[in-house]
């Protein structure tokens, strides 16, 4: 049996892809970052080549569909346990059957596929409204976050598009990295909590606490309803969301 | 006063107004601009009553020349009064929109001066937001009823989409709790913008470069609960909103009592489950195909508490069921309660791989409580063969909440039985005995069909 270890690059699991599909044999894909070495299986370290990737790309496009290589890039970024496992199964199944089959909602490979699908996107139309600037210096902002999925790549078209006057750091706490904008072109680099601390150290955005008391003005108490609340905003996203936090007198 | 104590009275006397929603526009500007809008809308945060914060909602002034009864800014009312600059407003606006914090703008205010002054003031803030700061976000402004069609016609240029309050479901209750508000003069802005979408259209059809005007379409909301008016009455004038004014949607906001008024129904809470039935059927009329009159009927007017409104419906109606999975169109499959649009639509493409049966619906998390009823699946049932409309009834009728409790180590359980607890009569321990008369009694009491 063989696993399969690729870099964390999509370039890298397309690779992976192509070395395992034609594989009977293989035990699962994951990242060797998250490798754990086990008694049964053999691992295979894949280095990324492009020229295979893209062979692989193309031919997603023109004999699969469009669809199916988004399907493959949203598996590839919610970073859940099994996603490229899953992805070579799905990978498989859309070869063997044709695209058409992701109409079939009721198959269990294609069901866990929109599952995943669904947590991605719903995690992302989230973000694009929970995410919070705040102004580091002139026309500056920065923003922190810890997604459950990799959502960067993601946000950056829709970032860009409406904030295209202000230069943007938008850092990804969990994964240690950070889009940065600088009203030329977008950028994903290295970022960590020290980076952070160090760009906050001067600034203090006052701008909260007029937010934070819009937010408590505008609620109807006699309404009151907090599970609907942690429902349409759950807990874990708040810590990211001062106005949350009580208005101080 | 400084801004945010001004903040603070305007955004809290905006606070019942219903609409929130960012939706419908896909505005952009050019590279180098702020703003966008997103077709589905955003929400930015959500307040603890649940309801969303996707706008900056707030009142241009609360200083009021009206009188309405159930309005917390009428002029009687005896309220801290607070105005914004148009230049405070713009600010707060940017500033919030940079952080994200908002989705755009939602203006409204109180009559100050006269219409056409307020109107003046709310289109100057959008234009000085528009074309001095080229701000493409979202945009939702009150057109003023009575104010000069000159003003709303520079206001739909600016905005992505305006709405003129219908305050209350009937021309009776508006002469009782607004006598200065006329139906007319509500009618005729709402006729205004709907002519203008229309022909912003057909020029459009003939150059792509015409401006947008109200590119989000118009809205309307309405007061449930302070005037005597019942649903099918309600539903029949929101049906004619939409067919003779092409509305977006139709609000309806459950009154809260704030004022003293013998006008005004005495309530302790806002009637909120009425609400929300009330929605549940606006949205059976705009995705699902449904006509207000198929929804209730004269002999029958209001909506039932304990079941939506599809349900009742569908047992009414057991000649159009049960609906076979496999071959039923896309039409009948939504209008059986327990599946939605996206349900259907997952239905509907499946079948197309191969004949479906439950535990395929399973598989598609498709959930069959409701369902299970109306449907057959390769010509079976789920479990009851041809089940009853009584019997359905009964299987889905809300259950009553426990009057049991769980204490805590540390209360004082003497105190909480005294408090809290009513104490029960050896008969409500057994249960089976209780019940088995009451469900078919409140059954028979709620539909007279059966």
């Amino acid at each position: 049996m063989n696993t399969y270890l690729y870099d964390g690059s999509f370039d890298g699991l397309l690779t992976a892809f192509f070395y395992a599909y034609r594989d009977a044999d293989v035990y699962t894909i994951t990242r060797w970052q998250n490798y754990q070495p086990d008694l049964l299986s053999h691992p295979h370290r894949i280095s990324t080549q492009a020229d295979k990737a893209e062979r692989l790309y193309r031919s997603i496009q023109q004999k699969l569909s469009q669809n199916t290589l988004h399907n493959l890039y949203l598996l590839y970024l919610s970073e859940l346990p099994d996603c490229d496992w899953l992805g070579l199964r799905y990978l498989r199944l859309c070869y063997a059957q044709g695209a058409g089959i992701n109409r079939a909602k009721h198959h269990p490979v294609i069901r866990q596929v929109e599952d995943y699908r669904h947590k991605v996107t719903t995690e992302l139309e989230h973000m694009k409204g929970f995410l919070r600037f705040q102004q580091v210096a002139p026309l500056t902002f920065y923003a922190c976050f810890a997604p459950d999925h990799n959502q960067l790549p993601l946000l950056q078209p829709h970032l860009q598009r409406r904030f295209s006057d202000q230069n943007m750091i938008v850092h990804d706490e969990k994964r240690n990295c950070a889009l940065v904008y600088d009203l030329q072109r977008s950028v994903l680099i290295p970022f960590t909590q020290a980076d952070a601390a160090q760009l906050l150290q001067h600034q203090q955005d006052d701008t909260i606490d007029l937010f934070r008391q819009y937010f408590q003005s505008i609620n109807i108490p006699e309404r009151a309803n907090p599970r609907l609340q942690a429902q349409y905003m759950p807990h874990r996203y708040r810590q990211y969301m001062q106005e949350t936090q009580p208005v101080q007198n | 006063m400084n801004l945010t104590e001004k903040l603070k009275i305007l955004a809290d006397a905006a606070k019942y107004d219903v609409s929130c929603s960012s939706s419908g526009s896909s505005r952009q500007g050019p590279k180098g601009t702020l703003g966008s809008a997103a077709r589905a809308g955003i929400c930015h945060s959500f307040t603890a009553d649940g309801r969303c914060i996707s706008l900056l909602k707030i009142l241009m002034t609360n200083h009021c020349i009206y009188d309405c009864a159930y309005c917390l800014n009428r002029r009687s009312n005896d309220r801290p009064r607070a105005a914004f600059t148009v230049d405070e407003l713009v600010t707060l606006t940017m500033n919030f929109y940079r952080r994200n914090y908002i989705e755009g703008l939602f203006l409204s205010s109180a009559i100050i001066g006269s219409a056409d002054y307020t109107m003046e003031l709310l289109v100057k803030v959008v234009e000085t937001l528009r074309y001095q700061h080229k701000f493409h976000g979202y945009i939702h402004l009150k057109a003023i009823p009575g104010a000069n069609p000159l003003l709303i016609q520079r206001a739909g240029q600016v905005a992505d989409r305006l709405s003129v309050n219908m305050e209350l479901p009937s021309e009776k209750s508006l002469a009782l709790l607004a006598p200065e508000k006329k139906k007319q003069a509500i009618l005729l802005p709402m006729q205004q913008i709907q002519q203008g979408i229309t022909q912003q259209k057909q020029e459009r059809a003939l150059s792509r470069k015409t401006p947008a005007f109200v590119p989000a379409g118009q809205t309307t909301q309405m007061i449930v609960g302070a005037s005597q008016e019942n649903d099918l009455q309600i539903l029949r004038l929101s049906a004619a909103l939409y067919q003779k004014f092409s509305m977006k949607r139709v609000y309806f906001s459950a009154y809260v009592p704030i004022n003293e008024d013998n006008r005004l129904p005495q309530i302790a809470q806002p009637p909120m489950l009425r609400e929300n039935r009330l929605y549940q059927a606006d949205w059976l009329m705009r995705f699902y195909g449904f006509d207000a009159n198929e929804l209730l009927e004269e002999s029958n007017p209001n909506f039932d508490p304990d079941y939506d409104p599809k349900i009742i419906w569908a047992v009414r109606h057991p000649e159009q069921f049960p609906v076979e999975i496999n071959t039923a169109s896309y039409q009948q499959l939504i209008r059986v309660p327990g599946l939605g649009i996206r349900c259907a639509k997952r239905i509907v493409s499946a079948r197309k791989t191969g004949r479906l049966d439950f535990s395929d619906l399973r598989r598609m998390h498709i959930s069959l409580k409701r369902a299970q009823y109306f449907i057959t699946c390769k010509g079976r049932y789920y479990q009851i063969q041809d089940p009853q409309p009584q019997m359905i009834l009964r299987a889905l009728k809300p259950k009553a909440r426990s009057p049991y409790q769980q204490l805590t180590l540390f209360s004082d359980p003497a105190a909480e039985t005294h408090s809290n607890v009513e104490v029960l009569e050896p008969t409500a321990f057994f249960p089976a005995k209780a019940t088995a008369s009451a469900p078919t009694d409140s059954t028979t009491d709620l539909l007279p069909v059966f």
